[in-house]
């Protein structure tokens, strides 16, 4: 059995509940738990990424510091904080590279968090779940626990821009990944390829031009559907939210009236693993998944 | 001993900013100076005759000149101690307008420095030494490394001046890049017709040894005597015997991907990998045949009449000695399979330049009609990307590799002339097209034969079902650009070819950031490299087109004629030298040269094997790092020995 510091982030507490949930059961299952680090803040998100001020970077960093902590307290757990969300990962990994080859930056940093009695000594590794799942659990051993393989499930693999961008946050090649496909194939689910699935999803402009994220979301997923998806699996609680509201409302202006479902990649595997259902907080979907699942008898 | 000091004024060059009348004066009074005066110009033929007469009336024996940089005048210098019978070397000169009057415009300043280095070259001219020019013989034949367009056009130059030449080619047949190309820019004409009988000329040359399937392995020596190993590689095949009936073709039972059509279609084990490769002779390749061991399959033995076959040849090693060498080892193109942005090379109608090359040409694998390969339709819409994987430092090459705009053009023309109702769409970032003619072909292209040109690049290139979407942006108008093709031609850079990087570090030449060999001096000596009597031509430098190519390997065959013509060639006297009882062996020196020219060797002195430095003349260079390297001072170079420079050193601090 190995723990992990795991650190949330807003997303998964609040629309993504079923995405942290299905992951720390199948996290157990896998002898990998995700054990929820104490006393954690923002991200710090967007602001690090877009500016260079050390203000913006006191937040990922006390996260970092706080973390280092919190492993000490865990059953084998290497000196690794885990994120679910992709923009967390991007975030945390982006400022922890940016700290650790500049000593300049950490100084006030470190001078900073002296008030919450916290220090970083650069001794952090940040890893996204599939990371972990793909380097530290291996597919084997996932295979080993399905218990219900998705058999007749048609993924689409979408990845978005934050898994893959910038280059010293990705977990996967940027260009052509593999991760999300290997994993749902070890689940037993079908491979879709479709050329969209790095295309933007529209991200952030949901709050002001929703037009724009309409236009998106509507090709991304024609072109699943082209291909012969009969769902999407992402890892991004932004991607996921964009795809499945805009599906809804596309629905209720009479566009389109055959739905994807949108699945993160814990949920496939909370079902494929035979956790209980109501874990998945399908109910918060905007398209229910529970209706394929139904037809394809994997509930 | 008598000193004579000459100072020139440059015409205003350096009188305006240094007293000379002062320095010329307070020279008088400095050690062993027998005379002391200023010329206006002391390089004219009068000021030369000055220095003559005051060698006569003052029986002179060493010569200090305050002028220009060395590198201008010293020759001439020279030439004039050894008018008068004075060894050459006697002579020292005092930079005095590179050095002070071109770079300082306070006079006080500029006399007061020209005075220190005057002073300090006084004192270090009473210790120069008369030195001897040495003289080593010459072999006057050539070695040329790479058989493509540019080692084919350099060994039939220095064959035809009469030299003997051996041209060694790693692969079965000469030809190189430009056999697989079908037309060539901006001419159309074919390529391979006029370089086929380039290839037939080099075959039948009285002056010229083809060693195919060779390599280079070992090169020693320097200019006029270079010992070079060449291993020569079994083809397995009688060349004399081999009449290219054919008859084995059909027997051989193993199919393999035939590399001259890159993999596009099939050959034999035993194969010519073209109609007019030279050696005219088939050749079983080891890697496919089952037959080197002859118990499993000897069916194209038993075929063959002539009896050419024979499976027991071995690699051999062949030792000669050359006069000179060029380098011709050429390109080769970067691999689609880094560029992540356009598939990895994953998506099959996704090809290469050269790829296309061999689709659009009538001796190709699809007899010249343009069919993609994955299911062998005629694409009707094609796009070619310009500088795939190159101008693009973050994650490929940063350079450009000059031909791609051109090629692509071509491609793109050649696409329109066969399918007249397809479109053909050029995404570029710029064209450039300096080059004769190269212009003109562009704007038919674009005109006349309707080739769309859409400024800039595309950002991912992916399958989609049966077609390839591209999605790029177009930088006049801002717009992005998406669109689906049914074939994409990525136009791949030039880079070092595994044999240009394995020849430069055999032969120990520098190499630039990108990996290919560095010129002596990218402007006026581009031809050739840091050691003497080793030139360079064609895409070993850097990208070329094929008329750049041809007339860097004529310039490269005739500077190598300049060494063969020679019976002997002088080598610099201001070498380095090795005090043998001062050598502890270290080998510091050896690491210190940059041109390989001193080994360690185990000597028997005072009774003992000590190892000790021994510096090759021929191949040194007089730069002095292996003297600034010995800890034991063991190593001089001669006409800069430490006692001179410590002599220098000490006047310039006004001792």
């Amino acid at each position: 059995m190995v723990q992990y510091s795991y650190f949330p982030g807003c997303n998964l507490k609040t629309n993504a509940k079923g995405f942290e949930k299905s992951a720390l059961a199948v996290s157990k299952q896998l002898d990998a738990e995700l054990v929820e680090m104490p006393n954690w803040n923002c991200c710090g998100t967007v602001h690090t990424l877009v500016s260079d001020n050390l203000m913006k970077r006191i937040a990922p960093t006390r996260i970092l510091s706080r973390s280092s902590k919190h492993v000490e307290m865990l059953e084998n757990s290497p000196k690794e904080v885990v994120t679910l969300c992709s923009m967390c990962n991007s975030t945390l990994k982006v400022v922890n590279k940016d700290i650790k080859n500049d000593e300049s930056k950490l100084e006030p940093i470190n001078f900073q968090l002296e008030f919450d009695e916290e220090e970083y000594k650069k001794d952090m590794e940040v890893k996204h779940f599939l990371e972990i799942l793909r380097d530290s659990v291996g597919y084997e051993k996932i295979e080993k626990n399905v218990k219900k393989p998705l058999k007749g499930l048609k993924v689409f693999c979408y990845y978005g821009c934050m898994l893959l961008h910038p280059d010293e946050a990705k977990i996967d090649d940027e260009e052509m990944p593999a991760v999300l496909e290997d994993l749902s194939e070890s689940l037993g689910a079908e491979i879709i390829f479709s050329p969209l699935f790095k295309y933007c999803c529209g991200s952030y402009h949901i709050v002001d031009q929703e037009d724009i994220v309409n236009t998106q979301v509507q090709k991304i997923i024609q072109s699943a559907k082209q291909s012969g998806a009969n769902a999407v699996v992402v890892a991004c609680p932004l991607c996921a939210y964009n795809l499945d509201a805009q599906q809804k409302l596309m629905e209720k202006q009479g566009q389109d009236k055959e739905l994807l479902p949108i699945f993160y990649f814990t949920q496939l595997m909370a079902i494929a693993m035979g956790e209980p259902i109501n874990i998945n907080h399908f109910e918060e979907h905007h398209i229910n998944p529970k209706k394929l699942l139904k037809k394809l008898k994997l509930i | 001993m008598k000193i004579g000091v000459y100072v020139c004024e440059c015409g205003s060059n350096i009188a305006s900013t240094v007293d000379v009348d002062k320095i010329v004066e307070e020279a008088k009074d400095l050690p062993n100076v027998a005379v002391s005066r200023v010329y206006k110009y002391m390089c004219s033929d009068p000021g030369q005759e000055l220095i003559k007469n005051d060698i006569d009336e003052y029986d002179l024996d060493k010569i200090v000149v305050a002028a220009c940089s060395p590198r201008m005048h010293e020759a001439t210098f020279r030439s004039v101690l050894e008018d008068k019978g004075l060894n050459p070397y006697v002579l020292e000169i005092v930079n005095i307008r590179e050095h002070v009057s071109w770079v300082n415009s306070d006079k006080d300043k500029g006399t007061e420095k020209s005075m220190a280095l005057l002073t300090g070259a006084v004192h270090r001219s009473a210790l120069m030494k008369p030195l001897e020019r040495k003289k080593v013989g010459v072999i006057h034949t050539a070695l040329v490394i790479g058989g493509g367009i540019a080692g084919i056009q350099a060994a039939l130059d220095i064959a035809n001046m009469g030299y003997k030449t051996t041209l060694v080619e790693k692969t079965s047949s000469i030809g190189g890049k430009m056999s697989q190309l079908d037309k060539t820019f901006p001419t159309l004409d074919c390529s391979q017709c006029i370089l086929s009988p380039k290839m037939v000329e080099v075959n039948r040359h009285p002056n010229i040894k083809l060693l195919s399937l060779s390599e280079v392995v070992a090169v020693d020596g320097y200019v006029g005597n270079f010992k070079v190993k060449i291993k020569r590689n079994p083809r397995y095949v009688i060349e004399d015997k081999c009449t290219l009936c054919g008859d084995c073709l059909p027997v051989c039972p193993v199919i393999a991907h035939d590399e001259y059509n890159q993999g596009f279609s099939p050959r034999k084990a035993i194969y010519i990998s073209y109609p007019q490769a030279i050696p005219a002779s088939f050749i079983i390749n080891p890697d496919d045949c089952l037959g080197i061991d002859p118990l499993i399959c000897t069916k194209c033995k038993e075929v063959c009449g002539p009896e050419a076959i024979d499976f027991d040849m071995q690699p051999e090693i062949i030792e000669e000695e050359f006069g000179a060498i060029i380098v011709a080892t050429g390109f080769a193109p970067y691999p689609i399979e880094n560029i992540g942005e356009y598939g990895y090379g994953t998506i099959h109608d996704v090809i290469s330049g050269l790829d296309y090359e061999r689709i659009v040409s009538a001796s190709g694998p699809t007899e010249g009609k343009i069919l993609r390969p994955s299911d062998g339709k005629i694409p009707e819409t094609v796009v070619f990307i310009h500088c795939a994987g190159s101008r693009d430092p973050s994650k490929h090459l940063p350079y450009c590799s000059k031909i791609c705009c051109m090629y692509s053009t071509k491609h793109a023309l050649q696409y329109k002339h066969i399918v007249h109702n397809g479109t053909a769409i050029n995404f570029y970032i710029d064209i450039r097209t300096a080059g004769k003619d190269y212009e003109e072909f562009y704007q038919r292209a674009a005109e006349e034969d309707k080739v769309i040109y859409i400024r800039g690049k595309v950002s991912e290139v992916l399958k989609d079902g049966n077609q390839i979407l591209i999605k790029g942006v177009d930088t006049l108008s801002g717009e992005t650009v998406e669109l689906h093709a049914d074939m994409v031609v990525l136009a791949t850079g030039i880079t070092p070819s595994e044999g240009t990087k394995e020849m430069a570090s055999l032969m120990n030449l520098a190499v630039d950031i990108n990996g290919f060999i560095r010129e002596a001096h990218p402007k006026l000596k581009p031809i050739d490299t840091a050691i003497a009597g080793i030139f360079i031509a064609g895409t070993a430098t850097g990208p070329k087109d094929i008329p750049d190519t041809v007339s860097q390997a004529s310039g490269a065959a005739s500077k190598a004629c300049g060494i063969l013509s020679q019976d002997e060639l002088e080598i610099e006297a201001t070498v380095a030298i090795v005090d043998d009882s001062l050598c502890r062996g270290c080998g510091m020196c050896a690491e210190a040269c940059p041109y390989s020219a001193i080994e360690m060797q185990v000597i028997n002195q005072y009774g003992h094997s000590t190892r000790i430095a021994y510096v090759n003349e021929a191949m040194c260079k007089g730069c002095g790092s292996c003297a600034a390297a010995c800890l034991n001072g063991a190593i001089n170079q001669l006409g800069y020995t430490d006692s001179q420079i410590l002599a220098l050193i000490s006047a310039l601090g006004g001792d």
